[in-house]
């Protein structure tokens, strides 16, 4: 496949170019409480050619290998025309690379049979639905394998293979005309034995579900609060790491003012890092779509601004070095810069010292999802907990949090100790609305437990 | 493809071949100056068999690896769910409207650089600092579906996108307008001149107080109201017996100004096709009239299962994937709210005090099956005294659409296209505000 890519950009008469073509196998087994609802399983085959000539930038994605002659040619062209409009893309240098990846792992999902991942879902939908109160509950297990050959015109050739596989869950209780649903994941990792022995997990989600029916309705209002693992990582993607990815500060004054390195954003505690070489976590790879190597990145270093996500495009722009953030969803997109795995450090402060120095708040759980808005941010928590003078009460629910990420930064009182990788994640983004969205798997968060003080919680 | 099916026939009961081919080349301009394009060309096919009363499914790119493709959904068969029904035969011929606008077929990307240059230097004398990203895409869809009842249909549409994203100080993002249509159009300059006058009147912040008031739904807003009946009127959620509308067939469920109806005739509407991703034959269906619940959608599989068979809604993609990505479900092909009378300036005259909600972030909040919503405000206005007063900041709206439907007070008078529906602008009185203001 290198030798076939390399020949086709061979002939593009371009400054630049690089060619990708990946090949996917993807199979899902779902199931309605415990029975099989469908076997589906996908191939997704399909390249990318990206060439730069005159300073445009333009790419081509197809599907049929013997297409690739007219997408170089396509994206050339393009390249060309558009540099009338705009000259301005160059590359930042970056090594050129020759690499073979290949996952590492305890066990490979490819070696477990059929039957023993149709087994430990069940055995896991089992616990889910033996809790009392639980009514129904969807499952899947999915596995994806993915080889993905990536070569340019500076002589990079890499091919990596990708593998993921997970067990997902959504659970709904009943009690008379109320209904709560909530979903986990296990695994998003290479390795089938992550997803073996997690019984204790499952059950505990199942139960959270259902004492979910009996939670209050949480108070709109001002408080300050203790923010979960789980909660932090979604915060600090959705409110902070949007913000660090540079495509979108090119050309932007106001942005680019206001995201001026150096700038003070939280305590000397607050450092906030970027890394797509986290071991075993769900956001993690190792070069990306410009064959940039990944690597850790401290975006916010002892409360100062201190880097931003690149991409070789941008890191040109913006005298940046590009840090291997430049993703596409798949071959049928162009790459944005994405985040990796996102996360704040941890600190030293335990998370009773945390609740402590709340005295009377919140404690919130469990990151729902959440949209940022250029400075302004909001997500839902999964559920809470009342803190009493610095003990955890009553349960709560119905959880928004809103606010304008600047302020909310400095609001972070305490950083605790009890860091953790959250599994599962995802990402959306787009850069002119809805029929531009990548929605992206691979994105990690964490973290430990943080206050924050003077949130804004809606109902 | 004949070949694909002729192959899964010799060894099934039942096969189904949907094939997919997709061009386009969307353009993105970013911030007035930078640019780049992709070309695509995509071929995707899905193949269906039934063998022993059980299904399996393969989907992906197209592959010449016939072989892989019918062992794959000979596998998933062996342990795939149990079904009852016939893949359908019926001719869809008369079915749908017009999606396939020769001009679009034979425009040249160069159209689209134009279309936005055309746009930037419209803008440019009258808001020269505004910041806006543009995304302009001309996509032409080829399917056709075969299957072992003898169906062989094939349809073209073709598809020109339009956005506008205008961002905001100290910020990436801000005031979206985006028009799709299946035929060429001009990106309507009144469109642009309510986009410079929204942000300029957006300087002004505004933190607005925690209390019940009017909120008037722009049509770019309604559809994350609207996905919350999507899953309501779901035939799936009515055989799983988790739908709050599942014994609420000619029972009033909102108020009598609402009318819902899943056409896929409408000319020029994305979501209009002759037949479903199934090959079912579509026709128009009244899902609420005047408050009143009349219809659940369903595909092939629900349908059977319900007994009231396939209404023509069996699509596979989801909300956001661009290929055959998922397994059928029932959705919405074309969903059409009916208007009112109003202008949007009316009904904010009609306001003592509201919000006019421009976009939500957070659709996804709050128990979407009973209905409930818990939403922050994007993109919205505080409106005092009948005219918008400013930006709305740090803004929550909450409610469930099965309360909320009871209190609309005003309908808009023209119909735009949301990712779920046409849909009017509505204004509902009485939501929960929520916000960080003391006025």
């Amino acid at each position: 496949m290198e030798q076939f890519l390399k020949k086709a950009i061979e002939r593009s008469a371009t400054d630049y170019a690089d060619a990708m073509f990946e090949d996917t196998r993807m199979m899902t087994i779902s199931f309605n409480k415990k029975d099989i609802q469908n076997v589906s399983t996908t191939i997704l085959g399909g390249g990318r050619i990206t060439a730069i000539a005159g300073g445009g930038y333009a790419g081509a994605s197809f599907t049929r290998p013997e297409s690739i002659a007219k997408a170089v040619e396509d994206a050339a062209v393009s390249a060309r025309a558009l540099a009338a409009f705009d000259p301005t893309n160059t590359l930042a240098p970056a090594p050129v690379i020759r690499d073979r990846v290949v996952p590492a792992m305890q066990i490979d999902p490819a070696t477990v049979g059929f039957d023993e991942k149709v087994a430990l879902a069940l055995e896991y939908l089992d616990l889910v639905l033996k809790t009392p109160r639980i009514f129904t509950a969807q499952g899947s297990y999915t596995e994806t394998f993915t080889r993905k050959t990536y070569v340019n015109s500076e002589g990079s050739e890499i091919s990596q293979n990708i593998t993921l596989c997970y067990f997902s869950c959504r659970m709904m209780a009943q009690d008379g005309d109320q209904t709560e649903s909530l979903g986990f994941t296990i695994g998003f990792d290479a390795d089938f034995s992550k997803l073996r022995n997690r019984h204790r997990e499952v059950e505990e989600h199942a139960k959270l579900t259902v004492d979910l029916l009996n939670a209050a309705p949480i108070t709109p209002g001002v408080h300050t609060i203790v923010a979960d693992q789980d909660l932090s990582g979604v915060f600090i993607h959705e409110a902070f790491g949007h913000l660090s990815e540079s495509d979108d500060t090119i050309n932007n004054p106001s942005l680019r003012k206001l995201l001026v390195l150096g700038r003070r954003l939280g305590s000397d505690e607050l450092n906030i890092v970027d890394q797509g070489d986290f071991p075993g976590a769900s956001g993690s790879y190792v070069y990306d779509d410009e064959g940039v190597r990944t690597r850790k990145t401290y975006l916010v270093k002892n409360g100062l601004l201190h880097d931003r996500l690149y991409s070789r495009l941008s890191a040109a722009q913006l005298d940046g070095r590009p840090t291997g953030n430049y993703r596409a969803t798949d071959y049928r997109f162009m790459p944005l810069v994405r985040m990796s795995n996102i996360f704040i450090e941890a600190q030293s402060h335990s998370f009773e010292a945390l609740c402590d120095a709340v005295g009377d708040g919140y404690c919130l759980c469990g990151g729902k999802g959440g949209q940022t808005m250029g400075d302004l941010f909001t997500f839902g928590a999964q559920h809470g907990f009342e803190i009493r003078n610095g003990k955890l009460g009553r349960m709560v629910k119905d959880i928004n949090i809103s606010g304008n990420v600047f302020e909310t930064l400095g609001n972070i009182s305490m950083i605790g100790n009890d860091f953790k990788m959250n599994e599962g994640g995802g990402c959306g983004k787009t850069r002119a609305g809805l029929y531009d969205m990548q929605m992206l798997d691979k994105s990690g968060t964490g973290g430990p437990s943080i206050v924050i003080r003077d949130v804004v919680i809606g109902g | 493809m004949e070949k694909l099916l002729k192959r899964a026939a010799e060894k099934v009961d039942q096969a189904e071949v949907y094939h997919v081919r997709k061009q386009s080349s969307p353009v993105n301009f970013y911030n007035w100056r930078q640019a780049d394009v992709l070309h695509r060309d995509h071929d995707e096919v899905s193949l269906r068999v039934i063998r022993n009363g059980r299904i399996g499914v393969v989907k992906g790119s197209a592959s010449d690896d016939l072989d892989w493709f019918v062992s794959s959904a000979l596998r998933a068969a062996e342990v795939g769910p149990e079904v009852s029904f016939r893949f359908p035969s019926e001719s869809s011929e008369g079915c749908g409207g017009r999606i396939r606008d020769p001009e679009l077929i034979d425009m040249k990307p160069e159209q689209m650089v134009k279309d936005a240059v055309a746009i930037y230097d419209l803008i440019r004398p009258k808001a020269p600092d505004l910041l806006l990203n543009l995304y302009l895409d001309n996509e032409r869809t080829d399917v056709t579906i075969l299957n072992t009842s003898g169906k062989n249909e094939s349809y073209t549409k073709t598809q020109y996108t339009v956005s506008l994203l205008s961002m905001y100080e100290n910020s990436k993002e801000g005031i979206n307008k985006e028009i799709t249509s299946c035929r060429y159009f001009r990106f309507p300059d009144a469109v642009i001149e309510e986009l410079i006058d929204e942000n300029a009147r957006s300087a002004k912040h505004i933190r607005v107080p925690t209390r019940k008031m009017p909120v008037l739904f722009r049509s770019s807003s309604t559809w994350s109201l609207l996905y919350r009946i999507l899953e309501g009127a779901n035939g799936a959620n009515k055989v799983r017996s988790v739908t709050p509308l599942k014994d609420k067939i000619d029972t009033p469920i909102f108020g009598d100004q609402v009318t819902l109806l899943d056409d896929p005739t409408l000319d020029w509407a994305p979501g209009s096709t002759p037949f479903d991703d199934e090959g079912v034959p579509t026709r128009t269906k009244v899902i609420v009239d005047k408050g009143v619940f009349r219809n659940f959608i369903y595909d092939l599989n629900f349908g059977s299962k319900s007994g009231a068979g396939s209404t023509g809604n069996g699509i596979k993609r989801s909300m956001w994937t661009r290929g055959i990505e998922v397994n059928p479900n029932p959705r919405f092909n074309n969903l059409v709210m009916q208007p009112g009378e109003l202008t949007v300036s009316e009904m904010i005259g009609m306001m003592d005090e509201g919000i006019v909600v421009n976009d939500v972030i957070g659709f996804h909040s709050g128990n979407i099956l009973q209905g409930q919503y818990s939403m922050n405000v994007g993109i919205g206005f505080y409106v005092k005294n009948g005219a918008i007063a400013g930006r709305a900041v740090d803004t929550m709206i909450a409610g469930n659409i099965y309360d909320d439907f009871h209190r609309i007070t005003g309908l808009g008078k023209t119909l735009a296209v949301n990712p779920i529906a046409y849909s009017p602008d509505i204004l509902i009185d009485g939501v929960s505000v929520s916000g960080t203001g003391d006025i």
